[in-house]
Parts: structure tokens; C-alpha cells; sequence
């Protein structure tokens, strides 16, 4: 899911570089100090996570597990995506370092989408509600990953339709598994620790 | 008890994830080596995982496109040397990744040139000079070698035998070059940086609070 150096226009890497700015500053204006250790082992998770790799079909595609940080910390999973990507191109060279600003767009507002997706679980009257949108929210954060890759990928001459097709095809394998982890690890952190996760109604 | 319980699941996560098997990178690991007239290219994003069907072109250090392909289902693609200069190899899949790297003109040794003057030396259409070197063919005919074209002909053979000699070699410098990126260090490393940040933001909020 990340996008290499070189592949996008100057255009697009400052606008990512744009909206990271203003989501990120936003989201750490709001944070508040008791949430930090939280998003310290949340951010460690997300680092190391893109080392799994899952070798299945003919695409190589690894863990993204952004569903879950979005899942756990709300509006704070952005600039924890953004710090986890950060190092990721440092110390591993995974995509590079202009084009991270477009790449916590690509993983972070996915994060964010799967942070509201996951509140909707008090309109579902049903024990299993916090395992079932927990599986929605891994696996549609991927979903939204993969469209908007290729929506970003037509700045780089590509066609929208062939782009997204292939990015879903890459990751469905991903987005299985990712929806899966989502789901036990809420549904275990709703256990032993609920107030670990948001509170179901506050969409603030 | 709670606190203990969650501790405990989330070290192990990171536990298992640190060290598991499947740990590698995801990034394009693009290196080419060059045989003889030929520059083998390989790409792969783990040992596993070969980076098939991508894009391949080499340009030229004026920003010229030599030549463009495609990798195989091995993840390697193979091309004629065009011309002794540098050549960057551009590598890009459809979905973004993008690699590249540039191979040095001194690294190359020869260039593909239309005939080779090796064959056709012991069917006698040789110069003769004064300081032709006498040889004995198959047939048991002598047979005089232009001294110039014999050092040519012997400095193809070494340069053939070496590169064969050799073959495995390069291949096996490719591979050791392939996972030097992501050690234990680099992850525990990015643990550091992620506590340091949220410390530092930590201590921000506190004041902030403070006022």
C-alpha cells in the first residue's frame, strides 16, 4: 500500500503533505495526555505490522493492521500513522520520505473512516456487535486503502478501473486477515479493558 | 489484574511479530549484475515474494529510454548491454512501488557489437604480417595469427570462462546484499523513537494543562 518515490507529480506529494498537516495538527491539538501511552504501544503495532507478510496469491502484500489503530484511538490514529510511517521509511525504506505525507492520506483517513464504521455498533443490539464491526472496520480500512491508491494513481497516468481492480485483487487476502485480527483484538480489549476503547457514543 | 492481562497480550504480539519467520520487508529489493554483454536484473520484494510482471527501462545518462521490459514469474529480467556508459534501471509496478538504480560504465566490460571476431580465426582468413604466430589446426594444417587478434580472441576466453566461473558468485553477492535492510536494531530503534515522541508530546500536554 505504500507508493514509492518518484511514481506521483509534485502537485499531488504537496497536497498529500497538505492534508496531513492539517489532520494531523488538528488530531494532536485534541489528544489528550492520559490517551498517550496508548498510542505509544497502538503506533508500535502499526510500525511493526507491515513486516508480516502475507504470502498469498501472486501479489506480495503485508499487514497493514491501520483499521485497528483507528479502531483504538480515533482521531489520534492519524498522527500515530503518520509517526509509524515515518519510521517505516527511515528504518526500512518503505515507500520514502517525500511521498509520506501521501501515504498517511492512503492509511490514515481509511483509520479514521474505520474509527466511525466501529461506532455504529450501538445501533446492533447483539452480543456479538463489537466482534462484528470490529471485523468491518479492519477489513473495510482496507478496502478504502485500496481505492484510494488508485484513485491517487490516476495523477500518475493510470486508469482508475484497472488501478483499483488490481490494488483490491492484491489485498483481499489482506483484508480477511485484517478484519480478523481487528476483530479478536477488540473483542479481547472490550473484555479485560473496555474503557480502552472509545466510548460507543462519542463521535467527537 | 486487567492491567497485567493486556500487558501481557500486547508483549506478545509484538514478541511474536519481532521474531516471526515471515518478518521481511516490503520494499523493492533491486540489484543487477552484469555477464558479459549482458545485465541480469532481479527483483524481489522478500526471498519469497519475486516482484513478477513489473516494468523495466534503462535510460541512458543523457535521459535517453535504451530499451524497456518486463520481469518474468522469476522476478528477473535480461538485456543485451546497448552501450558502455552509465545505465540507470528504472523498476515500477502497477501499484506504485518504484525502484531504481545505476550501474557504472567501468563495471561494464563489453558492449554487443554486431560480430564477434573470434570465430572464423582458424579457418585462415588472417592477416599475414611479419609477426604472425604460427599454429597447428585440427586438420594438421599451420595456420598464422595476427598477434593483435590473438590477444583479442584470448581476452574473450578469459573473459567468458571468468564470467562463468563467477556466475554464481554474483548471484549469490546479489542475495546476501537482498535482506541487509531490516535488522532487530532498526526495529527496537523505531520502538525508541515512537516512546520518545509520545514522551515529548506527553510533556507538551502537561504543560499545556499546567497553564
Amino acid at each position: 500500500m505504500h507508493i514509492s518515490e518518484g511514481v506521483l507529480s509534485a502537485p499531488v506529494i504537496v497536497s498529500g503533505w497538505a492534508v496531513t498537516s492539517v489532520i494531523t495538527g488538528v488530531a494532536l491539538w485534541k489528544i489528550k495526555g492520559e490517551e498517550l501511552p496508548k498510542t505509544a504501544v497502538i503506533t508500535s503495532v502499526f510500525f511493526v505490522a507491515s513486516l508480516i507478510h502475507i504470502p498469498l496469491g501472486p501479489f506480495s502484500a503485508h499487514l497493514i493492521l491501520h483499521g485497528l489503530v483507528g479502531v483504538i484511538l480515533g482521531y489520534s490514529a492519524y498522527p500515530s500513522i503518520f509517526l509509524g510511517l515515518t519510521l517505516q521509511a527511515v528504518l526500512f525504506q518503505h515507500g520514502g520520505i517525500t511521498v509520506i505525507g501521501i501515504n498517511a492520506v492512503i492509511m490514515g483517513i481509511p483509520a479514521i473512516i474505520s474509527y466511525w464504521i466501529f461506532n455504529f455498533r450501538i445501533f446492533l443490539p447483539s452480543t456479538f456487535k463489537v466482534s462484528f464491526f470490529g471485523f468491518a472496520a479492519g477489513a473495510l480500512a482496507t478496502l478504502f486503502s485500496g481505492l484510494l491508491l488508485a484513485l491517487i494513481l490516476i495523477t500518475a497516468g493510470q486508469a482508475f478501473i484497472p488501478a483499483a481492480k488490481l490494488a483490491l485483487a492484491a489485498h483481499f487476502p489482506v483484508m480477511i486477515i485484517e478484519g480478523a485480527i481487528t476483530a479478536a483484538a477488540v473483542s479481547f480489549l472490550s473484555r479485560v479493558r473496555p474503557e480502552t476503547l472509545n466510548k460507543e457514543i462519542s463521535f467527537n | 489484574m486487567k492491567t497485567i492481562k493486556v500487558s501481557l497480550y500486547l508483549f506478545i504480539c509484538v514478541v511474536i511479530i519481532c521474531f516471526s519467520s515471515q518478518a521481511v520487508a516490503h520494499r523493492i529489493n533491486l540489484h543487477a549484475y552484469v555477464e558479459g554483454e549482458t545485465c541480469h536484473v532481479e527483483a524481489s520484494f522478500s526471498q519469497s515474494s519475486k516482484v513478477q510482471h513489473a516494468h523495466v527501462e534503462v535510460w541512458s545518462p543523457q535521459g535517453d529510454k535504451l530499451l524497456k521490459g518486463t520481469t518474468d514469474r522469476e522476478g528477473r529480467f535480461s538485456f543485451k548491454i546497448p552501450q558502455k556508459t552509465d545505465l540507470k534501471i528504472v523498476l515500477s509496478t502497477r501499484l506504485g512501488h518504484r525502484s531504481d538504480l545505476t550501474i557504472k560504465a567501468d563495471e561494464i566490460s563489453r558492449v554487443k557489437q554486431g560480430n564477434d571476431p573470434a570465430p572464423g580465426l582458424f579457418n585462415g582468413e588472417i592477416g599475414h604480417s611479419h609477426h604472425d604466430t604460427e599454429f597447428i589446426n585440427e586438420s594438421g594444417e599451420m595456420i598464422l595469427v595476427d598477434p593483435d587478434v590473438l590477444q583479442e580472441m584470448l581476452g574473450h576466453t578469459v573473459e567468458h570462462a571468468l564470467d562463468e566461473k563467477f556466475k554464481t558468485f554474483y548471484a549469490m553477492l546479489s542475495k546476501t546484499q537482498e535482506e541487509d535492510g531490516i535488522t532487530a536494531s532498526r526495529i527496537i530503534a523505531g520502538f525508541g523513537y515512537i516512546l520518545g515522541v509520545c514522551g515529548f508530546v506527553m510533556f507538551l500536554t502537561s504543560r499545556k494543562k499546567g497553564n
